[in-house]
């Protein structure tokens, strides 16, 4: 369990870096003060639901796979 | 001895073509440079980048017909990437069988996420950028290093079988979808909206 969070805060950092350095690249940054507060409340709200989403995608993977091996 | 015949005949090819349409000293100074003026060089009609011109393996000075000057993975269409997710098919054929057992994940439902995920990248970036052609450029450049294998076929054939289970899962799409989704986060905790 340890190795999987250790996986998944790794995996964080190569996400973090692969933005930065993409809007590095680019000379960009992301301007927050363009979004008022119901834009960010929008976005929030399709995040969390797309975060679901993937939750349950993931579920159903482990799922089958926990189911697999309990057959072999 | 075969290849080398045919590299020699190939080079005497390429300098025939050239001096069909040379009109400077009776030489194509891309095929053979023996005349070192610039002025001779300027007059010189043999276009490289016209499309109609064969590209030659022997000149060293023609670019190949797939060498881009610039990133190739921000010019491409912005379409190509759904396109991609699109391939992703599943194909099950059961024949003359019976007890047949096939749990399948829902690809569709995972191409949609992915899709979803890809569609709110696009949306954070647009308007949280104000230059619309960096946003875009930033965009493509995300997700052309996020792709990975989206091609994912599977197809599952059985026949004249009895009590058989199956369980087929797209992984590739899950995985990739866990991968946009922290891509999607770490663009909105940037944008104070986590």
């Amino acid at each position: 369990m340890s190795n999987n969070n250790g996986f998944e805060n790794f995996s964080t950092q190569i996400i973090d870096m692969l933005v930065d350095t993409t809007l590095k690249k680019h000379g960009a940054k992301l301007d927050a003060e363009k979004l008022d507060s119901q834009d960010k409340e929008r976005i929030r709200n399709l995040v969390e639901s797309l975060k679901q989403s993937v939750d349950d995608l993931t579920r159903v993977r482990k799922e089958e796979g926990n189911q697999e091996k309990e057959k072999g | 001895m075969h290849n080398q015949r045919n590299f020699l005949l190939e080079r005497e090819r390429s300098k025939s073509h050239c001096r069909k349409v040379d009109l400077c000293d009776n030489q194509c100074h891309h095929c053979e440079s023996h005349c070192k003026e610039d002025s001779c060089h300027k007059q010189d009609p043999c276009d490289k980048k016209d499309p109609c011109h064969k590209w030659s393996a022997l000149d060293p000075t023609m670019d190949h017909p797939m060498h881009f000057d610039n990133d190739s993975t921000i010019n491409q269409e912005a379409s190509g990437q759904l396109k991609n997710v699109q391939q992703s098919s599943e194909c099950i054929v059961i024949k003359d069988s019976c007890d047949v057992d096939v749990q399948s994940t829902d690809t569709q439902a995972a191409v949609n996420i992915q899709v979803a995920l890809q569609a709110a990248i696009a949306l954070v970036i647009s308007i949280s950028i104000a230059d619309t052609n960096a946003g875009d450029e930033i965009t493509q450049d995300l997700f052309a290093k996020l792709k990975s294998s989206q091609v994912n076929k599977q197809q599952l054939y059985i026949e004249n079988s009895r009590g058989v289970n199956v369980t087929t899962t797209d992984t590739d799409i899950a995985v990739n979808a866990q991968i946009l989704l922290q891509v999607l986060i770490a663009l909105v905790v940037r944008l104070d909206v986590l």
